[in-house]
């Protein structure tokens, strides 16, 4: 279900960036760890994020604005701003089972509990999947590929009982930084199914951070793109800002 | 023609022509082709509608893949389904899939939904199969759809995306082929089925094909002169070029069809060569090219009036073969002389043969030709069309054994389409469009209708609890927020203002389309243009009466049309007797929303008592006249009135609905269990009221609390016809539903691709066969000009064959496809016909096998086993007819043994 994964990517992409030392890249599991440390490093957030959604002739669908905090890697609560068809929906997501969506239109909250699956999230080139991942490392076996300048490229599988839908990633990951530049997803006939690039790093509330991400779907020929426009980090947010009572009334 | 040129001229020209040629050639092999089987269906609003909205939806590039074994859910097959599945769904280029083994199962309950895979594990004993199979029957649009309500079969819906069709389809089958046994039958519906097994099937004909060109060759070098060899390159492959790029640089539409001219132009250009007399006789050399140009214009206008087909690629035919025709017959004098320049080919003698028949023989020519124009005539209206599979491809094929799977398994393969119009935001347009979905399910001869609106009842129950479509506008866009994104819906819905109602055909219903098309249109046009929003809690008592009073109505309308011709008229009036209590209630009450949530609270309560009785965990429909009683109990517990009685009532009804016979179907049938599911509140309250009405109880209030339960009842949004309702509304909105589908389009196709085809051929031969008499009678001193033109080149033994394939066509019941390879065959006759009234015996012979053989290789190629069979026997019959024809009249015994001396 759509809501379960409610924008892990987003919240992936604020991050500060911290360099892969000569101890880290010793080896492929060392570089990915460092790179996962770097886009998961805060205690909470809050930010303000707009999806452009656009064909392959690069004409604009739709564009989605959200608000999301967040507190820890679990705990988030995500509020749509536009467009005006789904404005106040909210979601709240309390940990991987336990998610429920407030929906004014009908003025019920309902809890929902999902398996994550390969369906397109709110038509965009982003599946539910992907979307879910936050730290590569835990989901997947690294090998290093090759340094290419100033960006390691790693050949990331789906570990055992890991379930997702292409055979394998190649990401670069840039040295100094430890963003994750650009990730490019294969299947098992070495076909380019998809490729996401990060980039546009910019300063927000004092945190360098990479504030644009673009998913093009190769077959599909389609792009997402996700632009951060602010972002707060570790202001302290209470745990009573994710509850089901403040899904409804904080609207 | 003056003297031949020099060396270096004659070399100038075949160096420049050549060149020519390969540019022409690179044009016409890079056109885009048309090569599905839909190009070949004619050019009409009703097929450019039913090709638009089948390309919107993906249809063409959708295929089915059918399971069949005993028990789709034990575990080997379900394991070797879901290996099977999980291989497609990793190959890149699938819009989406759909399978038992694939879908989610979503729970929903009070305080919200869980939604996890259908088939999470493979179940391993008897228990955990029928615990899925418990769970399959409780998850809508399962049953009937994806699992055979039988349980022996799964279809398995692939949609790839446009551009990737060709890539990955035959990846897909090879999985699917690999995966089958005896056991695990597998088979492939829809257009990437059918094309590939087309195309399957012009690869069987290579090594055919290769053998027909050896057995040409091998004629080309014994019976032919081998210096003319390279006279024969220059002219037929020009023309071949020429006809090929010119649908290209006319910018029409290229096809397969138009690539035939190359063929055409390789026959006709043969001919040319092969009979050229040399360039000594200028006599007969000038009586050869005024021949040729003649014959060549005369081809290349019939084919040009193709360009009048309806049919496309046949425009393109007619063009490309009328400038290979001008270009073998231009080309050829001009070329020929180069070409033997070049060889160095010197010509020593001439031959002494006549070419003019003998008046005799034109008399009875002109004898031959009315009657033969009455044998057209009488014929002419006969041909009928069969387009199905079975007939284009063979009863035993595998296209057609799919069918059969399907019709057996399924209850159906063929499928018509709503196109619904209008804003699927809007609640009102939604529920015109459910209301007209649950009344089609009722039309006999439909078995399983897919409506846009079960997925909006699916979402609203999973996320508001409810099975039913929203109030409010708001709400509906609320859930369009989960819908967006899911690529199974790109099937159904096209950007919120276009949907399709998919209504499978019972074999039976596919029997008669047109009856069944009649009663759907009926039902299409009665349906509001345009619906409006009223709020009965902003209006006057006045007008929520007579609103109730039309909802009534249509309620009514909605319970006949679910009961079928077992609904009583009765219906009605039962619900009318008890409606004024519930309208006093309603407009009498301060507070709507109690009201409201009463009935609320009631539906819920009849609704589950219902589905428990539906989906016990031993059967889906455990209906015996115990369980009904046990239900009709239940149900009236619920209402909270212990006086009311009537439990045969009920139990009678419930007998009326499942009758005996209808009993196993209703057990398994998924179309069934939804349309139970869909109106189940305005089926319960139908049963009621009649039940009332028979127990003698009249005007009880519980009464009226269960005909609140019809849904479009009891909500203060009141949804209505704009159109026709003389009250004021809000939001109103358009509405439009039109009827498509290949049966629909079917009738169309036979006639015009078929039957107009003939009739087109038949009025040219007629008319040729009429002038040519009437020349031959008019012009006696001078007829030989006229009498080639328009009698000797349609009366060829194909041009007979012709005359007579309608009515064999029509007693053989062929397919459509005839008409396309009757015309190439036509014309080939005619080009054997032109030449051979130029030339000897021998030569005749061996244009009657330089045509045949690559003429018969050619035709195969088009596949369809009854038009090769067909066409196939008819082409070396028409060719030998044709030798024997023409041989009879021109090779008088004057004319025999004359070798042409080289």
């Amino acid at each position: 279900m759509i809501l379960t994964t409610a924008l892990a990517l987003s919240t992936a992409l604020v991050a500060a960036p911290a360099p892969i030392t000569d101890d880290d890249a010793k080896t492929a599991g060392g570089i990915l760890k460092k790179s996962d440390d770097v886009v998961s490093n805060y205690q909470d957030q809050e930010f303000h994020t707009r999806m452009t959604l656009k064909t392959g002739d690069g004409k604009v669908e739709k564009v989605i604005e959200m608000k999301i905090q967040q507190k820890g890697q679990n705990k988030r609560l995500v509020r749509f701003l536009k467009p005006g068809d789904v404005k106040g929906l909210s979601v709240l997501v309390l940990d991987p089972n336990t998610t429920y969506v407030y929906l004014p239109q009908f003025n019920k909250t309902r809890r929902v509990a999902a398996h994550t699956s390969k369906q397109s999230f709110m038509g965009t080139d982003f599946t539910e999947q992907e979307m879910d991942i936050i730290r590569y490392d835990e989901k997947f076996e690294p090998a290093l590929v090759k340094k290419d300048g100033h960006e390691y490229v790693l050949w990331l599988t789906p570990k055992k009982g890991a379930e997702f839908s292409f055979a394998y990633i190649m990401m670069w990951i840039d040295e100094a930084t430890g963003f994750q530049n650009k990730m490019e997803y294969y299947n098992a006939e070495n076909v380019k199914l998809k490729t996401q690039s990060r980039g546009e790093v910019k300063t927000l509330d004092g945190v360098v951070t990479q504030t644009k991400v673009v998913m093009t779907d190769h077959i599909k020929k389609h792009s997402t793109e996700i632009e951060i426009l602010s972002n707060k980090e570790n202001q302290g947010l209470k745990d009573d800002l994710f509850t089901q009572r403040n899904l409804e009334w904080g609207k | 023609m003056s003297s031949p040129t020099g060396k270096t001229g004659a070399w100038l020209f075949a160096a420049v022509t050549l060149a020519c040629t390969a540019v022409l050639f690179v044009v016409a092999f890079k056109a885009p082709q048309a090569g599905d089987q839909m190009a070949y269906l004619p050019d009409t609003p009703e097929v450019k509608r039913f090709l638009e909205i089948n390309r919107r939806y993906g249809n063409f590039n959708t295929v089915l893949i059918g399971v069949e074994t005993e028990n789709i859910l034990a575990p080997k097959n379900l394991a070797k389904l879901k290996d099977l599945t999980d291989a497609i769904g990793k190959i890149a280029g699938l819009s989406w899939m759909s399978a038992i083994t694939t879908v989610p199962e979503m729970r929903a309950s009070e305080e919200g939904v869980v939604v996890s895979p259908l088939v999470a594990e493979i179940p391993k004993d008897d228990a955990a199969v029928a615990a899925l199979k418990a769970r399959i029957l409780k998850t809508r649009q399962i049953v009937g759809e994806l699992v055979s309500p039988d349980f022996s079969s799964a279809l398995v819906p692939v949609t790839m995306y446009g551009d990737k069709v060709a890539e990955v389809y035959p990846k897909i089958e090879k999985l699917a082929r690999d995966a089958a046994s005896p056991d695990f039958k597998v088979y492939f519906h829809g257009a990437p089925a059918i094309d590939e097994y087309m195309r399957r099937g012009g690869e069987a004909l290579k090594i055919p094909g290769i053998v027909a060109g050896v057995v040409f060759l091998f004629f080309l070098i014994i019976g032919v002169r081998p210096s003319r060899i390279p006279a024969w390159l220059l002219v037929v492959a020009p023309a071949a070029a020429a006809g090929m790029a010119a649908p290209v640089l006319l910018k029409m539409q290229a096809s397969e069809l138009s690539m035939a001219s190359g063929l055409l132009a390789f026959v006709y250009g043969t001919m040319v060569v092969f009979s050229y007399p040399g360039p000594e006789d200028q006599k007969r050399l000038r009586s050869w090219r005024r021949t040729l140009l003649i014959s060549s214009i005369a081809l290349a206008v019939v084919f040009l009036s193709l360009i009048k087909s309806t049919v496309i690629p046949l425009r393109g035919l007619g063009v490309a073969s009328a400038v290979a025709c001008i270009a073998a017959g231009v080309l050829g004098p001009i070329a020929m002389r180069f070409g033997l320049v070049v060889t160095g080919w010197k010509r020593t003698d001439a031959a002494d043969w006549r070419i003019f028949p003998g008046w005799k023989r034109v008399w009875m020519s002109v004898f031959i030709a009315p009657v033969a124009a009455g044998v057209l005539l009488a014929t002419l209206s006969r041909p009928a069309a069969e387009n199905d599979v079975a007939t284009t491809f063979g009863p035993a094929s595998e296209p057609a054994r799919t069918i059969h799977f399907l019709d057996r398994r399924f209850g159906g393969s063929e499928y018509l389409t709503i196109v619904a119009s209008g804003d699927f935001s809007h609640p009102g347009f939604l529920r015109a469009l459910d209301d007209l979905a649950v009344a089609v399910r009722g039309v006999p001869g439909v078995a399983g209708v897919v409506s846009p609106t079960d997925v909006f009842k699916m979402v609203s129950e999973a996320m508001i609890g409810r099975y039913r479509i929203p109030d409010t506008i708001n709400q509906m866009q609320a859930l369009w927020f989960f819908l967006e994104g899911q690529a199974e819906l790109s099937a159904l819905l096209y950007q919120k203002e276009q949907g399709l109602i998919q209504i499978r055909l019972s074999p039976d219903g596919a029997k008669r389309p047109q009856e069944l098309m009649d009663s759907i249109r009926k039902l299409t046009n009665s349906a509001p243009a345009r619906v409006g929003h009223v709020d009965l809690r902003e209006v006057s008592s006045a007008g929520a009466a007579r609103l109730r009073e039309r909802q009534l109505e249509q309620a009514g309308k909605a319970i006949r049309a679910i009961l079928g011709a077992k609904a009583q008229a009765s219906v009605r009036e039962a619900l009318a007797s008890v409606v004024p209590l519930e309208l006093s209630a309603v407009s009498q009450s301060p507070d709507f929303r109690l009201q409201a949530a009463f009935r609320e609270r009631l539906s819920a309560v009849a609704s589950r008592a219902f589905n428990d009785y539906l989906t016990g965990p031993a059967a889906l429909m455990p209906v015996s006249p115990e369980q009904a009683a046990d239900l009709s109990r239940a149900l009236l517990q619920e209402t909270g009135d212990p006086g009311i009685r009537g439990r045969a009532g009920v139990d009678a009804l419930l007998k009326k609905w499942f009758p005996e016979d209808e009993m196993a179907m209703a057990k398994m049938s998924g179309a069934l269990y939804d349309r139970a599911l869909d109106s189940q509140d305005k089926v319960l309250a139908a049963l009621l009221i009649e039940e009332f009405r028979a127990g003698g109880v009249e005007g009880v209030t519980a009464t009226s609390e269960f005909v609140a339960a019809l849904r479009d009842f009891v909500s203060p949004h009141v949804f209505v016809d704009a159109g026709r309702d003389n009250v004021r509304t809000e939001s109103v909105t358009e509405t439009k539903f039109e009827l498509t589908g290949y049966p629909a389009i079917a009738p169309l196709v036979g006639s015009i691709t078929y039957v107009d085809l003939f009739r087109f051929l038949h009025w040219t031969i007629v008319a040729a066969l009429l002038l040519g008499a009437l020349a031959v009678s008019v012009f006696r001193e001078r007829p030989l000009v006229l009498f080639r033109l328009v009698v000797l080149v349609p009366l060829s033994g194909f041009s007979w064959l012709l005359c007579m394939l309608p009515a064999v066509g029509w007693a053989l019941n062929v397919s459509s496809f005839v008409s396309v390879a009757v015309t190439i065959a036509a014309s080939a006759g005619a080009c054997i016909t032109a030449v051979a009234s130029r030339t000897k015996n021998r030569d005749l012979q061996m244009a009657v096998l330089l045509t045949g053989l690559p003429l018969v290789v050619m035709i195969l190629g088009f596949q369809p086993v009854s038009v090769v069979m067909s066409t196939a026997v008819f082409g070396i019959l028409g060719a030998a007819f044709g030798a024997a024809v023409v041989a009879a009249h021109f090779n008088g015994p004057d004319m025999e043994n004359k070798e042409e001396t080289r």
